[in-house]
């Protein structure tokens, strides 16, 4: 299978200024090499700690952030160096869904603007079928065609994610970026909007990335993970492997800090020690070896690269053999 | 308990009157008393018993009586009439004062927040520029510069005053324009137009109104002590800055000449600063 979707060296860097003049006197480094694929039909999960650049990547994929370096493919098209022009129609072919479902609608528009402009803008269908549409919609993300004249306000978060989602896919998009939508949701809804992003993904056909915090919510839904640290991908693994033979020690952190109900389990609990280092001054070498607890001195002179250990399964440590 | 249900349920229309009354008392006075001040405006042809600008040499500087509510002047023109037609001037400048600046000052402000970059640098050293000079020097400045009069004192009042419109729209922009629904918007592909238009001015305007109303009765007050100084309102229109810069000569004979026309400033001063700090607290609430 052919990626819909390659990421070659991305770098996003968030400039400082300071001084007088105010120039450039350091840089955030958010976004440091990265580069992975998605394949049409795939829904890849990215995951890291709060800092660790995941939302970043997902902006940067649409432009929403220009990158500072590096390539995004999208179906063959390099997005990156597209004319602002071209990009504004290309933009129907990905999409995203934001996080905190209380500040991605505007709060002045009715819902059937919401989704309606979508279509407008970039002309789908024609006037008279375009109400139709707004009811499928509604209808396919779970709510009643009623809400169409009614204000954000007047939603639950729930209700509020699913619009936000509904207009998404408005524009019947290739691409969807999820960027973390059900952690701003209470428990009890976060898994009906979770199996309904599931139920979407095969009706519209959807390629997805899936970013989260949360590694249960992302073995539920993701083919295959990627695992982030402080700006760069740690490992790329199936989501069956990773959850069963997670290669690197951060990933072994991760998996072992998420909570299991069952009673009377041992727990073989990895902690790490200290905090996420700061982006702007990252550490030499391997990112995670201020941290790590099988860090040796090697750590600190070579930035680990993506070694192949398994089908699929990549890990950036010195240490795998 | 069944009396107590009862009793509070006949008394629930009046008690929330009293609640709405106790809660929103200056909004209420304020608006009231604009109206009234506003209606009498309008129609001081009708209400006036004199024309305003009619001299009269037999009835020269009478204190308030009957026939003159509010005496005359040293030409014997009724004060009243001259109170009420003013009103109409005042407010309208007021009123235009602000508009001008709140447009300028709000498209300014709005693109230098929106596009950011060197756009934004160069119109915030400008709004520098402005807001270095004091206020009303600024203001006589300009009329220095044109002339005095009606249109320069427009002009004037707006070059002084859109400066604070363009800081406080740019402010709001910037936080706005992060939100996570413009940047829907953006992943939509929607033009700058409509951005702006649609999902960032409906959501930073509402703060600048509550300054707007305040900023009118200051603006009234530089209007009429533009006229006092001889450099707005050219006599012998009636407006209330130039009735008490004639009647500062006949202060102590003539009492009513400076007096009244200064009461009528400050009642509009004080219907404006109740109804702008009433509807600031309802914005307020509702956001």
């Amino acid at each position: 299978m052919t990626a819909l979707l390659q990421v070659k060296d991305l770098k996003k860097y968030f400039p400082i200024r300071g001084g007088i003049l105010n120039r450039v006197v350091n840089n955030v480094q958010a976004v440091n090499d990265v580069s992975f694929g998605v394949r049409e039909g795939e829904v890849v999960g990215l995951v890291g700690e709060s800092g660790s650049g995941k939302t970043t990547v997902g902006r940067t994929l649409l432009r929403l952030e220009e990158a500072t370096s590096g390539t995004v493919t999208f179906d063959g098209t390099d997005i990156l160096t597209l004319p602002k022009e071209d990009m504004r129609k290309f933009r129907k072919r990905m999409q995203i869904i934001f996080q905190d479902p209380y500040a991605s609608l505007n709060p002045r528009e009715k819902i059937r603007t919401v989704i309606g402009h979508a279509l407008t803008q970039h002309q789908i269908g024609t006037p008279e079928d375009r109400e139709d549409r707004i009811v499928r919609l509604l209808e396919q993300v779970g709510l009643s065609a009623d809400y169409m004249d009614r204000f954000p306000h007047e939603f639950s978060g729930g209700q509020r994610q699913r619009i936000g989602i509904a207009r998404a896919l408005a524009v019947d998009p290739d691409f969807v970026v999820a960027d973390e939508p059900v952690s701003a949701l209470d428990v009890s809804i976060q898994a009906q909007v979770i199996n309904l992003l599931d139920d979407l993904r095969g009706q519209f056909n959807l390629t997805m990335l899936f970013i989260a915090h949360d590694l249960a919510v992302v073995e539920h839904i993701c083919d295959r993970v990627i695992v982030m640290y402080l700006g760069r991908i740690m490992e790329i693994a199936p989501a069956g492997t990773l959850y069963s033979a997670p290669n690197h020690p951060y990933t072994q952190a991760l998996l072992s800090a998420v909570p299991i109900p069952k009673p009377g389990r041992k727990l073989a609990r990895v902690v790490l020690k200290g905090d996420i280092p700061s982006p702007i001054n990252p550490p030499s070498g391997c990112v995670f070896r201020t941290r790590c607890p099988l860090a040796v001195a090697d750590c600190a002179a070579v930035v680990p690269v993506l070694k192949q250990i398994g089908s699929d399964h990549f890990s950036a440590c010195i240490l795998t053999a | 308990m069944t009396e107590a249900v009862a009793l509070s349920l006949s008394n629930g229309p009046d008690s929330r009157k009293a609640a709405v009354w106790r809660k929103h008392t200056g909004l209420i006075v304020g608006a009231t008393l604009l109206g009234v001040i506003l209606l009498s405006s309008l129609f001081a042809g009708f209400i006036s018993p004199h024309d305003p600008l009619q001299h009269d040499l037999r009835n020269t500087l009478q204190p308030p009586r009957w026939a003159h509510p509010f005496g005359t002047d040293n030409f014997g023109r009724d004060i009243f009439s001259r109170v009420l037609h003013a009103a109409k001037l005042d407010l309208m400048i007021g009123f235009l004062c602000v508009l001008f600046p709140w447009m300028l000052g709000t498209a300014l402000g709005a693109i230098a927040g929106y596009f950011g970059g060197a756009v934004d640098t160069v119109i915030m050293r400008v709004v520098d520029t402005f807001s270095a000079f004091p206020f009303l020097v600024m203001v006589i400045g300009i009329i220095a510069i044109l002339g005095p009069g009606l249109m320069s004192m427009y002009i004037a009042l707006t070059l002084a005053g859109w400066s604070m419109y363009a800081r406080l729209v740019r402010a709001e922009v910037l936080v706005v324009k992060k939100a996570e629904y413009v940047l829907a918007a953006r992943a939509l592909g929607y033009l700058h137009g409509r951005i702006m238009f649609r999902h960032i001015l409906p959501n930073v305007i509402t703060p600048t109104i509550i300054f707007a109303m305040t900023d009118i009765v200051l603006v009234i007050l530089s209007t009429t002590s533009l006229s006092f100084l001889g450099l707005g309102v050219q006599p012998p229109m009636a407006e209330w800055g130039i009735m008490i810069s004639e009647g500062k000569g006949f202060i102590l004979t003539a009492w009513w000449m400076v007096t009244l026309p200064g009461l009528a400033i400050v009642l509009v001063g004080l219907a404006l600063s109740l109804l702008g700090d009433g509807i600031a607290k309802l914005l307020r609430e509702r956001a």
